[in-house]
């Protein structure tokens, strides 16, 4: 490469050089016919000069030619090893016989629902451990007061459910989902199966649990502590307010506050207390207005209003009308939320049963506080007060605290210290001390927010 | 007849030019972090309305859906999230949002790892692994490059939405993608080869061993690097410690080692046996530095750095998290000077 540029700049400079040489020697010859003079000699001089400097920087600028042309062509080889670097080991020799093909048709996995299941184990001592009967005369050989207040008896463990969560799109409006469960009994029960249009309104068919306060709506295993609160057990079940039917919800924006949210369902079943209509008469109205308030960023309140509305005798004679407002406030600092939250649920309700006797006016609810100390502790109380909806002279007062260990997301040991005060029970107070296991497999997770 | 008409023709033609001439309200943009919202920004400058529902300092992974989110949600043109397992509150919310242009699969929803090769993928995900990201590490915002090949899908996305603005956006993206390269690779280099092939090279991680092998107007092309490649330089070969895997992707980019986690699995709390052998891998190898997102806990990296004289350094994960940290170029600076300054800390 240097033997050719010194060849080319030779060649360039003779043919550059050459018309300068001529007009220098026709320039001599001219001087040699006249008399010399210094100014004319000069003047080729300078002349000379000026074509030197001429040819000497137009060489230089061919010189930046030729090396910026290198330069690119040198860039251009290092593109392109950089693209071939780039590329990685993206080709491949591919082997024919290595190569064998399977059709998908049988292979439609992705398009099973998501499946999940979560196991709800329990370890239960109490004092006293045998079923206590009532002191109410009214009641007697009816019940255990036990019963009565949905309390197991007996020291000993039990699975209280096994979960099958199954949820999946039906098609581009709507979502099922399924949610079975076996209780310890070993029968098999739908807890909830519905599916659900997702637009504007959100609307709802099939057996669910209904919007009626805070903790109606949660399963189980997700509940802050053990057990329901006695007030939603006492004028519901032990399962709470549920029933088949069709649920509508809308967000009205903020009205007045940050969120307004409206929610109305008619379900047919009862519960089989506040709501005991007969075939025909079980049908059930609820409403809930939510109120939710963004405090600051880390902060927020949520205040409820609940009604439900029902037959409460077989002939569908006597009407049930339960309302409850509902409170939580919720701090969780956005920098810190896997390891501090700090949470109150509040839920009065208040309950009038038409009887052949008259009105039967009733109220409970509960407070419960639940506070995170780190990723993996939270400890709860829960203080609950609740008259029997059919007779408010009789009360149900109780007081447990819980400490939990989550292991994982997917793992948690819950230990909860209760009291149970009945004013109905032969033996009082029961006190209970609970181990609670829940474990969960799969993607589903519990939503509160 | 005809006068009416002209009438008419004139009437549309003057409100026509008259609506032409109002300024457009911006498009609405929710991003699951501040990030992606930070990308539409970058993107969209005035066209956009940008903000983001994790807060910068707050851990994505868990976010309570709340009824204001939602309607946050409700009132977006476009929501912008990583489509996979980091935000698994974002279904939820969005159903809550009752948005159907936002739904996935509408044209208001971009998923951001869509088309983006993603490190950690597990051939079999089960929890044994601890709380996994079935689809991949999720943590791109800490990728230079990858967060650059996300733009191109929150372009996708506001082209979709506003495709009256379409080229403007187009102009945005390149701008953005120039001032990415430049201020990754400084400008030399960028002039040189291209943004487009450096990041494929750090996609592949070749990189480094590229500039180093190739020789260019009298040096290796690593005397070309500039910006924060070239001020990332003394991190490259170090090996550090992490909190969580959210920072693998950064720790490759700029050539560190994550020797450890201090999580024994991800999303799993230090135990006490695993914290000990982390000390035990810190005093073996000589590990000065160990990274944690500004929203993991305090007690466990104070222990270790206690034991060990390891400069634990809480730095935010997204663009907010900490003051000064506007902009996805503030957030690269932020986290390049503060690792450095600890290194010089350290000694």
């Amino acid at each position: 490469m240097p033997r050719l540029r010194y060849v080319s700049l030779t060649i360039l400079a003779v043919v550059l050089l050459g018309p300068v040489s001529l007009q220098a020697q026709r320039q001599g010859s001219l001087q040699s016919r006249r008399p010399a003079g210094r100014d004319t000699v000069t003047a080729v001089s300078d002349s000379l000069q000026t074509v030197i400097a001429e040819l000497t920087a137009r060489l230089a600028r061919l010189e930046e030619a030729i090396e910026a042309r290198e330069r690119a062509a040198r860039l251009q080889s290092l593109r392109d090893r950089a693209q071939q670097r780039a590329a990685g080991s993206r080709e491949e020799t591919v082997d024919a016989r290595s190569v064998t093909f399977y059709g998908r048709q049988r292979q439609m996995k992705q398009l099973n629902p998501e499946i999940s299941m979560t196991g709800d184990f329990i370890g239960l001592a109490r004092s006293p451990q045998s079923p206590t009967g009532t002191t109410n005369p009214a009641w007697d050989g009816m019940d255990f007061a036990d019963n009565l207040a949905f309390l197991p008896t007996g020291n000993r463990f039990f699975l209280r459910a096994a979960e099958l969560n199954v949820v999946a799109p039906l098609d581009p409006f709507t979502r099922g989902k399924f949610f079975l469960e076996i209780p310890g009994d070993g029968s098999l029960v739908v807890e909830e199966a519905y599916m659900q249009w997702v637009a504007h309104t959100h609307l709802k068919i099939g057996l669910f649990r209904n919007q009626f306060g805070q903790l109606n709506r949660w399963h189980e295993h997700a509940l802050p502590q053990v057990d329901r609160p006695h007030v939603l057990t006492t004028f519901f079940n032990q399962d709470g307010l549920e029933g088949l039917g069709v649920s509508a919800n809308w967000v009205l924006g903020n009205l007045w506050s940050d969120v307004n949210e409206l929610t109305i369902e008619y379900v047919s079943g009862g519960d089989g207390i506040s709501f005991a209509g007969g075939k025909g008469h079980d049908r059930v109205a609820v409403a809930r207005l939510k109120n939710y308030y963004d405090l600051s960023g880390d902060t927020y309140l949520e205040i409820g209003l609940s009604g439900a509305q029902g037959a409460n005798d077989t002939a569908g004679d006597y009407l049930s009308t339960v309302g409850g407002i509902d409170v939580n406030y919720r701090w969780t600092p956005a920098g810190r939320s896997h390891y501090r939250t700090f949470e109150v649920r509040v839920e009065a309700l208040y309950s009038s049963q038409e009887t052949a006797l008259g009105t039967i006016d009733a109220w409970g609810g509960y407070i419960s506080a639940q506070n995170r100390f780190g990723a993996r502790i939270l400890a709860s109380v829960r203080l609950d007060y609740t008259q029997l909806p059919w007779d408010k002279d009789e009360t149900i007062q109780g007081l447990a605290a819980t400490l939990d260990f989550w292991q994982s997301e997917f793992v948690f040991f819950r230990l909860q210290v209760d009291t149970v005060k009945m004013s109905f029970a032969d033996d009082d107070p029961i006190n209970r001390v609970i181990l609670q296991t829940v474990w969960s497999m799969g993607p589903h997770k519990h939503e509160a927010y | 007849m005809k006068r009416v008409t002209l009438c008419t023709i004139t009437a549309l033609v003057f409100f026509a030019t008259l609506g032409s001439g109002l300024p457009q309200e911006p498009i609405k943009v929710v991003g699951s972090v501040p990030d992606f919202a930070a990308l539409a920004d970058e993107i969209g400058g005035d066209l956009v309305d940008a903000s983001f529902i994790a807060q910068g300092n707050q851990d994505p992974h868990f976010v309570p859906p709340k009824p204001s989110l939602a309607l946050l949600l409700a009132d977006a043109d476009l929501f912008i999230q990583t489509g996979i397992d980091l935000e698994m509150w974002a279904p939820p919310l969005i159903d809550k949002a009752r948005n159907r242009n936002i739904m996935e699969g509408a044209d208001g929803y971009v998923a951001v790892t869509s088309g983006i090769d993603l490190i950690d993928v597990h051939a079999a995900a089960d929890r044994s692994a601890g709380d996994i990201h079935v689809h991949g590490n999720p943590h791109i915002q800490t990728c230079p490059a990858r967060i650059r090949l996300a733009a191109a899908n929150v372009l996708i996305g506001l082209q979709k939405v506003d495709p009256d603005h379409s080229a403007e956006y187009e102009q945005g993206y390149e701008d953005f993608l120039d001032r990415w390269d430049r201020a990754l690779f400084g400008d030399e280099l960028v002039d040189l080869l291209g943004g487009d092939l450096l990041i494929d090279m750090i996609m592949n991680a070749s990189l480094f061993d590229f500039l180093g092998s190739e020789e260019f107007d009298g040096g290796t092309l690593l005397d070309h690097l500039g910006g924060w490649y070239a001020k990332a330089a003394p991190l490259r070969g170090l090996k550090i410690i992490a909190y969580h895997k959210n920072w693998s992707y950064f720790a490759r980019a700029f050539g560190m080692e994550i020797v450890d986690f201090v999580e024994p699995k991800p999303g799993i709390p230090p135990t006490a046996r695993h914290v000990k052998h982390v000390i035990d891998e810190i005093n073996e190898y000589g590990i000065d530095l160990m990274l944690v997102a500004n929203y993991f806990e305090r007690n466990t990296p104070g222990k270790i750095e206690e034991r060990t004289g390891v400069r634990a350094i809480f730095l935010p994960i997204s663009v907010t998290g900490e003051p000064g940290t506007d902009t996805l170029f503030d957030l690269y600076d932020y986290w390049l000077d503060t690792i450095l300054a600890a290194m010089a800390g350290t000694g």
